[in-house]
């Protein structure tokens, strides 16, 4: 569905992706994990054609998402759902006006059409009755249900999560991450998620990836996760300070890491 | 010492030149939507172009009419006075009438919608980039330049222009009033005045001055909301630069113009 090849990403002297390669498959939730600052919401915007990688290909159900003018860009766009960190709501819109708006943007539906299907997506969201409401009424946890069922809005067959349950309390995390397997299970809809939230990955996932150093360091299940023997692994499950991966680089291995980096 | 000022200079001219194609494109893309959108299915969204409209223009009025009752009532009693010491004071409604038309509405019309819709365009924008708003409209197929900066572009032009009327006409009736009120001229002589110096010429020269304003206004407070970076402070430091600059490209173009048009 989703295939990752080579992909080279760099911010100036910061090299972010370095030889990223990996698959995601139809019908599976595929969870990336690493520490802030690994390239993985950059990774989500180069999926959707927002950004350019420096070298590498992304292949989205057998399409090149690089080689595209705009307008075949947007159609494939409109197979794609993307739920936001921030949610990114438009805040002088209602909830109403939020879901429909791609609707009304990319289809000829009748608005009495349009305002079934907003209600029939709230639902799907755990959000009856809060078609009037602004966004900004809501809170952080229902914002991102709003979000989420803006993305779904078009049907897509495929649905990017960036850190859908950061900034969330456990119980509206937890439901989160239930409503985005509810998806999964129920629509068949093909996940990726973005996330540093261990807890809920665990849960979803059907593939783990952890990036480090714009690489991947660990491909395979939850259980091959908690099984592996690698010291990285351990270390970004057990939230260690101490171990292969620095939380802190001292002067010269900082100069060090810089200079790999333009390597 | 001397490299290092070379060095900034140049930085500073390919920073200005990078930031001119910038807009070019811009430009490029908003005629490309305005004209070509409407056989893509995507006409000119005459809603959003109202409610801009109403946000620009309603909400500017109050400013505008303060300052083309005060700027009509300064000049008259200024020049009413002056003049009558020379005996000519009866030439005051048609100075002030020239003055009004051709240089101070226009002018003083730019810089009050270049502080206050170069802010809110600015603000506005730089906002949605800040959360992804922007982004978010992207990855759902829908042109930002079509969707969002078009009816703002479209609004800021034919708003100015109808500002300056409303100024001119405001501060023409109070100079009326303080000249007939206060300075004792008679109505009668003071409105032979107004008309023998109201020219269609200036009038058109006042209005396409604005109409050029709005395009630069909206340009640049445009420019500065969809090129901010960071986090929140960006949009306050965004707003900030696009004020000032609109605010120096409406004089700086005043100048240009008025010579343009008083030489040809």
């Amino acid at each position: 569905m989703i295939e990752v090849t080579g992909l080279h990403k760099r911010f100036g002297a910061v090299r972010i992706l370095n030889d990223l390669s990996f698959a995601c498959e139809k019908g599976q939730i595929t969870v990336l994990l690493g520490r802030s600052g690994e390239g993985k919401s950059t990774l989500i915007k180069m999926i959707v054609g927002a950004m350019e990688p420096d070298e590498g290909e992304i292949r989205i159900f057998d399409w090149i998402i690089q080689t595209d003018d705009e307008k075949t860009l947007n159609d494939k766009r409109r197979k794609i759902g993307v739920l936001f960190q921030h949610s990114s709501l438009f805040q002088n819109m209602s909830v109403r006006e939020n879901i429909a708006l791609p609707m009304i943007e990319n289809t000829d539906l009748d608005q009495n059409i349009i305002d079934i299907m907003v209600k029939m997506k709230l639902d799907q969201v755990g959000l009856p009755d809060f078609e009037g409401y602004l966004p900004r009424q809501l809170s952080p946890g229902m914002q991102k249900r709003v979000a989420l069922a803006r993305a779904i809005a078009l049907e897509p067959k495929m649905v990017l999560y960036d850190e859908p349950t950061s900034g969330l309390d456990p119980i509206s995390s937890g439901a989160i991450t239930k409503l985005i397997t509810d998806l999964n299970q129920v629509l068949g809809m093909t996940s990726v998620v973005v996330t540093h939230d261990l807890g809920s990955a665990m849960k979803m996932a059907h593939k783990l990836i952890l990036l480090h150093q714009g690489k991947i360091c660990f491909e395979g299940s939850p259980d091959e996760m908690v099984q592996t023997k690698d010291p990285l692994v351990h270390q970004f499950i057990n939230g260690d300070s101490n171990g292969p991966i620095k939380s802190r680089l001292s002067r010269g291995e900082y100069e060090k890491s810089l200079l790999e980096s333009n390597v | 010492m001397i490299t290092n000022i070379l060095g900034w200079i140049g930085s500073k001219v390919i920073g200005w030149l990078i930031h001119l194609s910038n807009i070019s494109y811009l430009i490029k893309d908003l005629f490309y939507w305005l004209f070509m959108g409407p056989k893509l299915g995507k006409p000119l969204r005459v809603k959003q172009v109202i409610r801009e409209m109403d946000e620009m223009g309603a909400n500017s009025f109050p400013l505008i009419l303060i300052m083309s009752c005060s700027l009509g009532a300064v000049l008259i009693i200024l020049f009413g006075l002056q003049l009558r010491t020379f005996g000519v004071s009866d030439f005051a409604s048609s100075i002030v009438t020239v003055f009004l038309i051709r240089e101070l509405n226009p002018l003083l019309t730019g810089i009050v919608l270049a502080g206050r819709v170069g802010a809110l365009v600015t603000a506005r924008l730089a906002t949605m980039i800040v959360d992804d708003e922007m982004l978010a409209l992207e990855v759902m197929a829908i042109n930002p330049v079509e969707y969002l900066i078009l009816p703002r572009f479209v609004a800021g032009v034919i708003i100015l222009p109808c500002l300056t009327l409303i100024a001119d006409l405001i501060g023409i009736t109070v100079s009326v009033v303080i000249a007939t009120l206060v300075l004792n001229l008679p109505v009668q002589m003071y409105l032979d005045g107004v008309l023998s110096a109201f020219t269609v010429t200036d009038v058109f020269f006042s209005l396409l001055k604005s109409v050029i304003f709005g395009i630069l206004i909206i340009l640049i407070a445009c420019y500065t909301g969809i090129t901010a970076s960071g986090g929140a402070e960006s949009v306050g430091r965004a707003t900030m630069v696009a004020v000032v600059s609109c605010t120096i490209t409406v004089i700086v173009a005043d100048g240009i113009l008025s010579i343009i048009f008083y030489l040809s």
